[in-house]
């Protein structure tokens, strides 16, 4: 028969009597009803009793039970943005930890992701992750977090070649499709038991890219390169969906209409502000400037509409003349503060809650903390800038001590502030996926409470015509949203906010600003549709 | 375990470990702990090297622990099951009862005598196409070899002490434990080979065709390194499929036992 018996714990057993100490009954008895608690059983989920505060969604569950029972430890979980690849990533590493078949752990993430990594390990599975360091070696610690631009290169590369790993954890492997890149070659190399990928897009472009992400986890599965090609183009002829049925053998994707869970409700509120006289005023001046420039009134506007300082230190930075600058500098300084943030420093007492407040301007982001400060309000500013421990720390301190927490939208990735449920966009950004991604800090996987959304506009101003031009349309393309990012740079648009400025500037009237956006946004919607398609058929 | 029953086994734990309990309500324990405790439990190596260094005694720390979800808020550490520290605990439990001999412990007023058992716990792990884990006791009979499975069952609810009792004299074995544990594994391998046969095909099964799909993968390669990643997938392969049962030996002892229990024993097998 083809079975294995391991019985070395036996024959170590004689010389080994004497060396321990005698055990009373009640231990003996103790140990072994410790050992039975952490029995294991053919086809169970033995981690969850661990993790007692971890609720999956089902969706989440069937992925971990699919890729540990039918698909033994090597997948792809490709679930869309959002749905919690990492939280099935950990529970598919903790069962393989618990049942004692994987020790030694390699995690491979972007380098902004890996604190994030080592926390989630660490605080919500109880794995004692480590991020990679300096001053220890690749094998000082059992599971290690790091990037893969620092794992390939040397001496990194050879000393982990070297390794033998039970489990390889990849995070946007998306950034593996490329075969002659040297992150393939490299991940490729590693000698590993258990295999995750992580990507929320394993086809980008071409379908040859799956071809690539399952050759790491499951050589072979595909046939090789050639025959490959050829069911490819076989495909597309008889319309077949060989290449679709293996790939799903070993590779998971929920889709968010798909997945039944509730997600907590959003509700959005618009804040309306009036513009003190002054302040109108001064606008209307800018309004009517008649500069040409790399930056444009409109630019100036939509910084007045922020705040004094914003407005105040584009025109110090001008190219101006120094007269016409300091007219309009002294002008500003007679601005009496401004109304919106007043009236956001008094929406915020009256919440008396947690909430994050954005701006797109770091000179506001000052001004907002000092406003605050000056009423009593405790706050923490954060952004692209901070380095990672005082990013961590001011998470920290908008958790435990601050009430409210000042972020540009630099500073935004990858941060998971599911702990508060408000947020003001001070500043409406002019690009939805900005916006969204903004949302996405608070309305995630964790989230428990429904999400209060407010914007705080000015009336008769840019606020406003932003407002009327592009959030009332924003329901148009929710649905793709995640992938807009894709879908412009196939459409050949580097910038949304751009685009939408242009028309904004070119249009001589409303109503015609009003159509333009309307035709960009059903030229996008369009095409994700035609990516759907051509990705289901592939 | 569940939550309510962790207080109480901390309470145990402790105590019998001589640690002080200096405050004790359902769901909160504050104990202080002993030096010895202290170097198993708070990891504070230099802590100890240094007060040692300089001739102190050192000061063990007290520690609240929080096993109640109502009462998460108070100041401690809060421990549930799956919590490192329980992990620790649990852990120390499995070192300290590896190894035993004990004696029943018997009312009789009469000179007896006490009949030697050797008692081995092992955990069984099929690991292949799933992993399995079962547990297996067996009770050998050091005079005669007599071999009895659910030895565990059996004895659970009957007291033991770890020196002789008065008026009992020990019939000193004639089958040496070495040879006791070589019964065993051969019996228990007899055993696993008997009844995995459905694991054993189903994990084949599993195993060639991985195997399969990497040879033909690699049949038209013919350069260098293609050796060494074929290498690399089928020890992976292997390692996650093969049919695989391993042996783990969770504690065993020496029992002596009454002559009517040592008989009940070898009665019903």
């Amino acid at each position: 028969m083809n079975i294995v018996i391991h019985d070395e714990d036996l024959h170590s057993l004689d010389q080994d009597l004497k060396q321990y100490p005698t055990s009373d009954w009640e231990t003996f008895k103790q140990a072994y009803t410790v050992s039975q608690m952490k029995m294991n059983s053919k086809d169970s989920l033995t981690c969850m009793q661990y993790l007692p505060d971890l609720e999956l969604m089902s969706h989440q569950l069937d992925a971990v039970q699919k890729v540990l029972h039918q698909m033994h430890g090597r997948a792809i979980l490709a679930d869309e943005v959002g749905l919690g690849k990492t939280i099935e990533a950990g529970v598919i590493l903790k069962e393989l930890m618990v049942k004692n078949l994987v020790k030694k752990v390699l995690i491979l993430v972007p380098s902004s992701l890996i604190r994030q990594w080592e926390i989630e390990l660490q605080q919500r599975f109880y794995i004692p992750a480590k991020a990679k360091h300096r001053s220890f070696p690749w094998h000082a610690y059992d599971v290690v977090v790091s990037s893969i631009d620092l794992a390939k290169k040397e001496p990194h590369a050879s000393e982990i070649l070297d390794q033998e790993y039970d489990m390889l954890i990849i995070d946007e492997a998306h950034r593996l499709k490329n075969p002659k890149t040297r992150n393939y070659q490299f991940v490729k190399q590693i000698k590993s038991t258990y295999c995750l990928l992580l990507t929320a897009t394993p086809i980008q472009n071409k379908i040859d890219e799956i071809y690539y992400l399952m050759s790491i986890v499951r050589p072979g599965l595909l046939g090789d390169k050639q025959s490959f090609k050829r069911t490819v183009r076989t495909e597309r002829q008889d319309d077949s969906q060989a290449i679709q049925t293996l790939v799903k053998q070993s590779m998971i994707r929920n889709r968010r209409a798909e997945t039944t869970n509730e997600w907590t409700k959003r509700d959005i509120e618009t804040i309306r502000v009036d513009f003190t006289k002054e302040e109108m005023e001064f606008y209307n001046t800018l309004e009517s400037l008649n500069v040409n420039h790399s930056f444009t009134s409109l630019t100036l506007q939509r910084e007045i509409c922020s705040s004094r300082e914003a407005c105040y230190e584009t025109i110090r930075h001008s190219e101006w003349k120094d007269e016409f600058k300091n007219e309009l500098m002294t002008q500003i300084e007679q601005l009496p503060h401004h109304s919106k943030a007043l009236k956001t420093v008094e929406f915020v007492k009256s919440l008396n809650e947690k909430c994050i407040i954005f701006t797109e301007y770091k000179s506001t982001q000052i001004y907002l903390q000092w406003l605050l400060h000056q009423n009593g309000i405790f706050s923490v500013t954060f952004n692209g800038k901070f380095r990672k421990s005082k990013k961590d720390w001011m998470v920290q301190l908008f958790k435990n001590k601050a009430q409210v927490l000042i972020a540009t939208d630099a500073g935004g990735e990858g941060l998971n502030l599911q702990f508060c449920n408000h947020m003001i966009h001070y500043d409406l950004p002019w690009n939805p996926m900005k916006l969204e991604q903004r949302i996405g800090r608070i309305h995630r996987f964790g989230q428990t409470k429904d999400v209060n959304i407010y914007y705080m506009v000015l009336n008769n101003t840019i606020d406003e015509r932003v407002l009327n031009l592009l959030y009332d349309k924003l329901d148009l393309f929710k649905d793709v949203i995640g992938e807009l990012d894709q879908i412009l740079s196939q459409l050949g648009i580097n910038s949304l906010e751009q685009e939408i400025e242009d028309i904004v500037k070119e249009s001589r009237s409303e109503k015609e600003a009003s159509i333009k956006v309307d035709h960009l946004f059903s030229v996008i919607s369009d095409s994700e549709v035609e990516r759907n398609i051509a990705n289901e058929s592939s | 375990m569940n939550q309510a029953e962790i207080h109480e086994f901390l309470v145990q734990f402790f105590y019998k470990r001589q640690a002080t309990i200096e405050y004790n309500e359902q769901g909160i324990l504050r104990v202080k702990l002993t030096e010895e405790l202290d170097k198993r439990l708070m990891n504070r190596p230099f802590y100890w090297q240094y007060v040692k260094k300089i001739g102190h005694q050192g000061e063990p720390m007290t520690v609240t622990f929080i096993s109640d979800e109502n009462k998460k808020d108070e100041k401690g550490e809060w421990i549930h099951y799956g919590s490192p520290r329980l992990e620790q605990l649990f852990q120390i439990i499995l070192e300290e009862g590896k190894y035993t001999e004990l004696y029943e412990n018997n009312p009789s007023q009469d000179r007896q005598p006490l009949h030697p058992w050797f008692v081995c716990n092992l955990l069984v792990r099929y690991q292949g196409a799933y992993t399995h884990d079962e547990m297996v006791s067996v009770g050998v009979y050091l005079i005669n070899g007599t071999m009895r499975f659910k030895m565990m069952d059996e004895i659970l609810d009957q007291s033991f002490s770890t020196i002789i009792p008065d008026l009992c004299y020990k019939i000193p074995p004639i089958i040496s434990t070495k040879r006791a544990v070589l019964m065993i594994n051969e019996e228990i391998k007899e055993r696993i080979e008997m009844k995995s046969a459905a694991f054993a095909e189903q994990s084949n099964k599993l195993y060639e065709k991985e195997i399969k799909m990497t040879e033909q993968l690699f049949q038209q390669r013919e350069d260098d390194d293609g050796e060494l990643l074929k290498e690399n997938i089928e020890k992976q392969i292997y390692d996650r499929l093969y049919p695989k049962v391993h042996l783990k030996l969770v504690n065993c002892g020496l029992f002596y036992l009454s002559e009517t229990q040592s008989k009940n024993m070898m009665s019903i097998s």
